[in-house]
C-alpha cells in the first residue's frame, strides 16, 4: 500500500512540476535562439467560440511552462550524444569532425531540378547586372559583384552522408547556380570578384577562414574578400588601388562569440566549442580626402564586409540593403524599410560610388534571390 | 486538447484529478460531467449544445421507446433517434464531400457549381454519433434499460476520456459503473497504462511521423522504391503506436476515474489473417459494426453469398465512417474483398504455411495503410507503384537526415522488432515473471519522464484519428 502511495506521489510530481515551478519561480537554464512571442490572451466568449483563446492559451502555455528550458536541454543533449543528431526541423545540422552547417547552406548543398535556377533566368540576372556595371561606370561609380560560399562549398569533405542526396558530382547546385552564374557574368564581360574561388584556394588555415562552429566565414574571409572588391573597385573606377592588409590574429572567444552562434543553437550539455576564433590586426590609415560612399546588397555575410569596410576607414556612408527590405547604416542598430522609387531610397540607392552586389550560391536559387529586384529598381531610376 | 499535449498533461489532468478526488463520493460524476464539459468546450465549442440537445433528445426518447410495447410506435420513434444522429452525422462530416462531388461533376457537364459553405466537422462527431445510436438500439432491443438519470446519460456520452477518439463505449457497458465504480482503486495502474500510451504516442508515433509524412509528401522525383517502402511501413507502425497509445491513455484515464473499460487494441499485426486481424485492431468499432450493421443486414443468416455481400458493405461503410474521401472508402473495400476471399476460402486457407499467412496478412495490411494515408486514389497508386519498382528511375531520395533521422530508424527497428517478436510470442507465450514487477512500475515512470520531456522540445503531432 504504501509503495503505491508512493508512485502516485511520483506521478503527481511529475505532472505537477512544471505549473509549480513556473509559480515559484524556479530559475530556467539559458536557451539560444529565437522564440515567437506568446503572450497570454484575454478571455472573451467571441474568442473561446472561435478557438482563438484556446489556440493562444495552448501556445501562451507551451511558451511560459516551467522546466522547459531544463526539459529542452536534456532532450537536445541526448539527442546529440545518443543520435549525434539536433532535434528534427533544427536549423543546425552536425557534420563530420563536429562541423556545424546552417540548414540553409545543407538544403543548397542537396538541391536538384526546379529548385535551380534555369539558364535562362541565370542569363538574364547576368545581363541586368551587366547594363548596371556600364550604366554606373559611366560615371566613375561601380558595381562590383563577389561570388560568396556556402559553408558546404568550404568545407564538402564534412558534410555527412546523412545529409547529402546522391546526385552525383559535381553537385548539380554547384554546375546550375555557381558555374552558370559565374559563365554568364564571363559571357557579359562582368568584372566581379569570386570570393568562393578566392577563399576555397586560400593558403591560410581553414579554420582561420571559417570556424566550425560558425554560420559565417571569419571576419578574416571577410577582408580578404573586401580586399579583393576595392581592387575590382579600381579597375572599374580607374582610381589607384589601396592597400587593404589582412593579417590575423587569434583570439580566446568567450561563449557569447558571434563566432559560435552555431553550437550555441545546439542547447545542449557536454558539447566541445572552439576556444579560439581570428580576428584582422589593423592598423587603420586616416581617412581619405573624399572617401566613396559605399552599399551592400546582401545577406549577412554582407555584414562581414561591411564591418570590415567601417573598421577600415576608408569609406564614408557605409549602407547596407539587407535582402532587399530594410536599409542600415554604419553599421548601427536600427533600420528602414526598403521602398524603391520613393525620394528617399532614390537619394540613397541612386548615388553610391560602389554597390557591392552579394551573390551567395545558396540564396541564387528560385525564390530567394533578392539581388536581381534591387539592380532592376536602381537601374530603372537610373535611366539608359 | 489532445492527451498528449503539455497543456494537458500539466494543467487539465492534474487540475482536475484534484478537483474530482476532492469532491464527495456522491458528486463525484458531477465533477466528471464537469470536466469532460470542459474539455470538450476547449476543443469544440460551437458542437457542445448540439452534444447536449441530443443527449437531452436521446435520454426523452429511450424512456418513450422503453416505455412502449413492442409495435409499431416504439419502432417509429428509434427510426427517428437513428436518423437524427446519422443525419446530424452526414451533415458534418460528409455534406462538404457531397457537394465538391456533385460540383465536380456539374463542372464537368458544363453546369455552375452550387454554392455552398463549408462545414467544420466537430472533433469526436463519429463516435459520439455511434454511442448515441447504440443508445437508443440497445434500450429499444431491450438489451439495456435506459438512463435513470440524465446526468448519467451526459457522463456517458461526453466523458473525456473517451469522448473525442473512441473507444466507442456501449450504454450497457458503462451503466452500471456510472451509477458505483471503485474510486482510487486502480490510480497506479490509471498512471501506467497512461504513460504506456503517452510514451507510445510521444517517444514512437511521432517519430515515425517523420519518415511517414515526408514519403508520402515526396515528388516524383523523390519517390524511390526505398523512400515508399520505408514511409509505408513508417505509417502502418505510426498508425498502430498512435491510435493504440491513445486507447491506452484512454483507459488509463478511465482508471484513475474509477471505470473499466474494454481493451481496444490486442496487438494487431500479430494476426495471420485480415479476419483476425479486424477482431484485434479498433476493438469497439469493429463490434460496433458487427452488431448494430452487419447483424441486422443479415448478418450469416442469409447464407453464404449474402453473408459475403454483407460483410462487404459493412466494410466499404467503415471506409466511409473514417472519412468522406474515396481513399477512405477504397480501403474499406480492399478489407471487405479480402475478408470475404478469406471467408471463401474457409478451411482451406490453412494448407498455407502459417509463416506465409503471417507475411501475406502483414503485406495486405501495408497496402491497406497506403490507401488509408495517400491523398487520393492516383496518389495511392503512385506510392504503390514506387513499392513495385514502378517509379521516376532518376528519381533521387530526400537528404537522409530529414526523411530518416537516426532516432527515426530505431523507432522503426524498434517497430519492426516489436512486432516480430510479438508474433513470437503469440505461439510461445511466456508466464509473467514477478521478480521484475516492481522495476517494471518504476519503467512506467520513467516513461512518463521522458515522455514530457521529449514532448516539451518537439511539440506532439495531433492524434490521427482526430481526424475521424
Amino acid at each position: 500500500m504504501l509503495t503505491r502511495k508512493i508512485l502516485v506521489a511520483f506521478y503527481l510530481l511529475i505532472i505537477c512540476a512544471p505549473v509549480a515551478a513556473k509559480l515559484l519561480h524556479v530559475r530556467e537554464h539559458r536557451l539560444e535562439g529565437s522564440f515567437a512571442p506568446a503572450p497570454r490572451p484575454p478571455l472573451t466568449l467571441a474568442s473561446v467560440r472561435n478557438e482563438e483563446f484556446q489556440i493562444k492559451t495552448t501556445a501562451w502555455f507551451e511558451a511560459t511552462l516551467g522546466l522547459r528550458s531544463w526539459a529542452m536541454w536534456i532532450d537536445n543533449s541526448i539527442l546529440y550524444h545518443l543520435f549525434h543528431e539536433t532535434k528534427w526541423g533544427s536549423h543546425v545540422a552536425i557534420g563530420e569532425s563536429r562541423m556545424l552547417f546552417e540548414r540553409d547552406d545543407i538544403n543548397y548543398f542537396n538541391k536538384s531540378g526546379d529548385a535551380l535556377p534555369t539558364p535562362m533566368a541565370v542569363d538574364q540576372l547576368a545581363g541586368e547586372i551587366a547594363r548596371l556595371q556600364v550604366r554606373l561606370r559611366r560615371e566613375n561609380r561601380a558595381l562590383v559583384p563577389i561570388f560568396l560560399p556556402s559553408k558546404t562549398t568550404f568545407y564538402p569533405g564534412n558534410v555527412p552522408s546523412m545529409w547529402t542526396r546522391s546526385l552525383g558530382e559535381p553537385r548539380p547546385a554547384q554546375v546550375h547556380v555557381y558555374q552558370a552564374m559565374k559563365t554568364a557574368l564571363d559571357r557579359h564581360k562582368v568584372s566581379y570578384v569570386d570570393g568562393i574561388d578566392l577563399l576555397v584556394s586560400s593558403p591560410m588555415q581553414r579554420k582561420v577562414l571559417w570556424g566550425r562552429d560558425a554560420r559565417h566565414f571569419s571576419p578574416v574571409a571577410g577582408c580578404l574578400c573586401m580586399d579583393a572588391v576595392m581592387r575590382v573597385y579600381a579597375e572599374l573606377t580607374g582610381n589607384p588601388p589601396v592597400d587593404y592588409p589582412c593579417v590575423a590574429r587569434a583570439v580566446v572567444a568567450p561563449r557569447a562569440h558571434s563566432e559560435l552562434d552555431l553550437f550555441r543553437l545546439l542547447n545542449a550539455w557536454l558539447v566541445g566549442r572552439e576556444r579560439m576564433v581570428y580576428e584582422v590586426q589593423r592598423t587603420p590609415p586616416p581617412k581619405p580626402a573624399a572617401p566613396p560612399n559605399a552599399m551592400w546588397i546582401s545577406t549577412s555575410f554582407g555584414w562581414l564586409l561591411e564591418i570590415d569596410a567601417v573598421q577600415s576607414n576608408l569609406f564614408g556612408e557605409i549602407h547596407v540593403d539587407y535582402y532587399n527590405m530594410s536599409l542600415f547604416q554604419d553599421g548601427k542598430e536600427g533600420s528602414v524599410e526598403v521602398k524603391p522609387h520613393t525620394p528617399d531610397w532614390k537619394r540613397i540607392f541612386l548615388t553610391r560610388d560602389l554597390y557591392v552586389l552579394e551573390l551567395h550560391e545558396s540564396y541564387l536559387t528560385p525564390g530567394a534571390f533578392f539581388g536581381g529586384d534591387a539592380v532592376r529598381a536602381i537601374l530603372e531610376d537610373l535611366g539608359p | 486538447m489532445p492527451f498528449s499535449s503539455l497543456l494537458f498533461v500539466h494543467a487539465f489532468l492534474p487540475a482536475f484529478l484534484v478537483l474530482y478526488w476532492l469532491t464527495p463520493r456522491s458528486l463525484k460524476n458531477h465533477t466528471a460531467i464537469f470536466g469532460s464539459l470542459v474539455f470538450y468546450a476547449w476543443g469544440a465549442p460551437r458542437f457542445l449544445p448540439v452534444v447536449l440537445g441530443l443527449g437531452a433528445i436521446d435520454y426523452i426518447l429511450s424512456h418513450q421507446i422503453a416505455a412502449r410495447s413492442p409495435g409499431r410506435s416504439r419502432r417509429t420513434l428509434l427510426v427517428l433517434g437513428v436518423a437524427l444522429h446519422l443525419s446530424i452525422l452526414v451533415y458534418f462530416k460528409y455534406s462538404n464531400f457531397f457537394v465538391d462531388e456533385m460540383n465536380g461533376l456539374l463542372t464537368s457537364l458544363g453546369f455552375s457549381t452550387v454554392g455552398w459553405t463549408k462545414v467544420v466537422l466537430p472533433i469526436g462527431v463519429s463516435f459520439i454519433t455511434f454511442e448515441e445510436i447504440t443508445y437508443l438500439v440497445d434500450v429499444y432491443r431491450g438489451d439495456a434499460k435506459p438512463a435513470n438519470r440524465i446526468s448519467h446519460y451526459l457522463l456517458f456520452l461526453t466523458l473525456f476520456p473517451h469522448s473525442i477518439a473512441g473507444p466507442i463505449f456501449r450504454w450497457k457497458d458503462l451503466q452500471a459503473q456510472l451509477v458505483d465504480r471503485p474510486h482510487g482503486s486502480y490510480l497506479v495502474e490509471g498512471f501506467e497504462r497512461f504513460s504506456l500510451g503517452l510514451a507510445k504516442k510521444v517517444l514512437v508515433a511521432d517519430t515515425l511521423a517523420i519518415p511517414a509524412d515526408l514519403a508520402f509528401l515526396a515528388t516524383a522525383d523523390q519517390l524511390t522504391p526505398a523512400v515508399a517502402w520505408i514511409g509505408a511501413i513508417a505509417y502502418t507502425l505510426q498508425i498502430y503506436f498512435d491510435f493504440s497509445g491513445y486507447s491506452d491513455m484512454a483507459i488509463g484515464l478511465g482508471k484513475m476515474l474509477g471505470f473499466t473499460f474494454k481493451e481496444n487494441f490486442n496487438q494487431p499485426y500479430v494476426s495471420a489473417s485480415l479476419t483476425e486481424f479486424w477482431s484485434r485492431w479498433h476493438i469497439s468499432l469493429s463490434n460496433w459494426l458487427r452488431d448494430y450493421l452487419y447483424i441486422p443486414l443479415g448478418g450469416n443468416r442469409l447464407g453464404r453469398r449474402r453473408a459475403i455481400i454483407n460483410l462487404f458493405i459493412v466494410f466499404t461503410l467503415s471506409g466511409l465512417w473514417h472519412g468522406p474521401a474515396w481513399t477512405f472508402v477504397a480501403w474499406g473495400a480492399f478489407h471487405g474483398g479480402f475478408v470475404a476471399s478469406e471467408r471463401l476460402l474457409g478451411a482451406r486457407r490453412d494448407r498455407i504455411p502459417l509463416a506465409l499467412q503471417h507475411i501475406v496478412t502483414l503485406g495486405l495490411v501495408v497496402v491497406g495503410w497506403v490507401l488509408f494515408r495517400a491523398t487520393s486514389l492516383g496518389h495511392a497508386g503512385t506510392m504503390l507503384g514506387a513499392m513495385i519498382g514502378i517509379s521516376d528511375p532518376n528519381a533521387v531520395a530526400p537528404i537522409p537526415a530529414d526523411f530518416a533521422p537516426r532516432y527515426a530508424l530505431v523507432a522503426l527497428a524498434f517497430g519492426v522488432l516489436a512486432t516480430v517478436w510479438a508474433i513470437f510470442r503469440k505461439y510461445r507465450p511466456a508466464s509473467g515473471d514477478l521478480r521484475w514487477a516492481f522495476l517494471a512500475r518504476l519503467g512506467y515512470v520513467a516513461l512518463l519522464v521522458a515522455s514530457v520531456v521529449h514532448l516539451t522540445n518537439m511539440r506532439s503531432t495531433p492524434l490521427i484519428y482526430f481526424k475521424f
